[in-house]
């Protein structure tokens, strides 16, 4: 049980948080707790991307005096790479949607995307 | 040969220089863009006898190629760039008249960044930035449809929703990509995909392509489209409609056609494209909207190009792809007209239009000209790609498929005379609100329909080129990774 645990939390709790997200995304009516889900998303994906790359026991894959050559146990970097790519990114689009949302709430007075002309789906 | 690296550079640089640039005077910005825009066509001729000898690629960095971010322009990407370019001068030009909006520098800006976002995504051979260049051009694209004070943040938050669920599809499979191959370029992937287990070969590209057709416009995922293009300024609207979904296309047929070759994907294609075709052509023909109806007939086009090439002829696969060319030609021509006329009648319903064409006929002449050019009719340039579509599918033994394009096309008739024969027959109900000007735009493009339509041979001949070169996989990863 452990063992298996351990070796699927990483990629079963992360592709939880993604469908937890997109649960969210799907059935809320405030527009806040939506990009709440799409936040939750964006976490999933990124904590996927990094197990993903994990290596049992591996260490940091930095250069220093003391580990210099390949026989030391690496993660993989690569990975780690594209999720600060895509924190970055992720964290962007939150500031911009959350603008528009601000505006949205002066033109409206309300948060549900029910009540809010012009965005029918 | 000048570095083709400096097409990305270049717009990103004025985007970042613009503000400086309104500083000194607020006339500059959309001068600089428009500099800029023509400087990367001028580029694109000077390599242009080059790249269709033999394929340029660009490593960044001075790494290796399986190390490397590469840069691959093929034929197809070739041919992509130059109708990109061409389309992005003529609508800045546009922009040199027609922007009088509250915050211009920054819609420049905003311009100019999603221009390099559109140029890498064709470009690249890297995926993971193939999904930096899909989210530079996305998040410029939220930021354009809000100009629009009506109703521009409605769309945009719509467009903001979507885009971000998307992109976590997108990022899904570039990790399981990874996780199984273990590099991001483009053609070790597509080496080594023989070697993946199919049915994860499978899942892979489903994510991919939920990740990707939402940008190019394939209807379970483009509900966004409506709305943002016919909210967005029509600058705007041509720029997405036009060269955004030409950019997603590309990408897509990159990666179902040199990263995962498997025919057992390419009928899913076809039914997802044949379905999105005909209910984006039947919603097309209710709009009384015309940036509305336009959004809906260019999901229709998106969703024949993708059809048609998911036939996997060679024939078939050149009449796709000179239809996704053409349509970006007319779309760009199509909302720029219906801006300018929504612009001189104050209102976006067709029965508003009646008798336009008397006050403003240059216009009118130009939206007919794109209309008839969507429909394929003799001497214009869709005919040619709608009768290799016809013959390609014929020849292919789909006979649903062609029955299918047939029907999509009689709708299509149907919405587009409908138009035409309220502009220029109806009767004139409308006190101009003000006038319009705008006559460079319209002829060169009006110029470039009938170019293509008469000697067709100025865009087939690569074509074929193009497409002998997407059917043979071997020379492209040989091509990138030198025969390893």
């Amino acid at each position: 049980m452990i063992d298996f645990l351990e070796k699927w939390s990483f990629f079963g709790g992360s592709v939880l948080l993604i469908l937890i997200g997109l649960y969210g995304v799907i059935t809320r009516k405030n527009l806040i707790k939506i990009f709440i889900g799409l936040s939750l998303m964006d976490t999933g994906i990124n904590v996927l991307l990094v197990s993903l790359g994990y290596v049992e026991g591996g260490i940091a894959p930095i250069i220093t005096s003391t580990i210099n050559n390949n026989s030391y146990n690496f993660v993989d970097p690569i990975p780690q790479a594209l999720v600060l790519t895509s924190i970055v990114i992720g964290v962007a689009v939150l500031a911009l949607g959350l603008g528009v949302i601000i505006k949205i709430y002066e033109k409206y007075n309300t948060l549900d995307i029910s009540e809010i002309r012009g965005l029918r789906w | 040969m000048v570095n083709l690296i400096l097409i990305i550079a270049l717009p990103l640089l004025a985007a970042f220089l613009i503000p400086l640039f309104n500083y000194i005077n607020k006339k500059l910005p959309s001068i600089v863009v428009f500099l800029t825009t023509a400087i990367n066509l001028l580029i694109i001729i000077l390599n242009y006898n080059q790249i269709i000898l033999e394929p340029v690629i660009i490593e960044l960095g001075n790494w290796q190629a399986p190390f490397a971010i590469n840069i691959y322009v093929g034929t197809l990407e070739l041919i992509s760039i130059t109708v990109i370019s061409i389309i992005s001068l003529i609508i800045a030009f546009y922009n040199l008249n027609h922007s009088n909006f509250s915050s211009e520098s920054k819609f420049h800006t905003l311009y100019s960044i999603i221009i390099a976002g559109i140029y890498g995504i064709v470009m690249t051979g890297d995926i993971f930035n193939l999904f930096v260049f899909i989210e530079i051009t996305t998040v410029a694209a939220y930021g354009l449809t809000t100009f629009n004070k009506d109703k521009g943040y409605e769309a945009a938050i719509k467009y903001i929703i979507i885009g971000s669920i998307s992109s976590v599809f997108l990022l899904m499979a570039i990790g399981f990509t990874y996780s199984a191959v273990g590099s991001l370029n483009m053609a070790v992937i597509a080496a080594a995909s023989n070697l993946i287990n199919p049915g994860l070969v499978r899942i892979i590209s489903l994510l991919f392509f939920v990740g990707i057709a939402f940008e190019a416009g394939i209807l379970p995922l483009s509900i966004w489209v409506p709305d943002v293009h016919s909210i967005a300024p029509s600058a705007v609207s041509s720029t997405l409609s036009g060269l955004v979904f030409l950019a997603g296309i590309t990408a897509l047929i990159k990666i179902f056609f040199n990263l995962f070759a498997d025919p057992s994907l390419y009928v899913f294609l076809m039914i997802i494209g044949a379905i999105s075709l005909i209910i984006g052509e039947l919603i097309a023909y209710q709009q009384d909207d015309i940036k509305r109806m336009l959004a809906y007939s260019s999901i229709a086009q998106m969703s024949l190009v993708l059809t048609i090439i998911s036939v996997g002829t060679k024939y078939a696969i050149s009449g796709g792809l000179f239809q996704l060319f053409n349509h970006a030609i007319l779309k760009t021509l199509l909302f720029l007209t219906a801006g300018l006329m929504i612009k001189y009648a104050g209102s976006r319903n067709i029965s508003d239009f009646g008798g336009i064409a008397k006050k403003i006929p240059l216009i009118a002449v130009g939206f007919s000209v794109g209309s008839l050019g969507i429909l394929g009719v003799p001497f214009f340039n869709g005919f040619v790609s709608k009768i290799m579509i016809v013959n390609g599918s014929l020849n292919a033994g789909e006979y649903i498929l062609t029955f299918l394009v047939l029907f999509a096309t009689v709708i299509e008739m149907a919405y587009y005379l409908k138009v035409i024969q309220t502009i220029f027959f109806g009767k004139i109900s409308i006190n101009p609100h003000k006038i319009v000007k705008s006559y460079v735009p319209i002829i060169v493009l009006i110029t470039v329909v009938f170019l293509l339509g008469i000697y067709p041979e100025l865009i087939t001949k690569p074509l074929n080129q193009a497409t002998g070169e997407l059917l043979s996989r071997s020379d492209y990863i040989s091509n990138v990774l030198g025969g390893m």
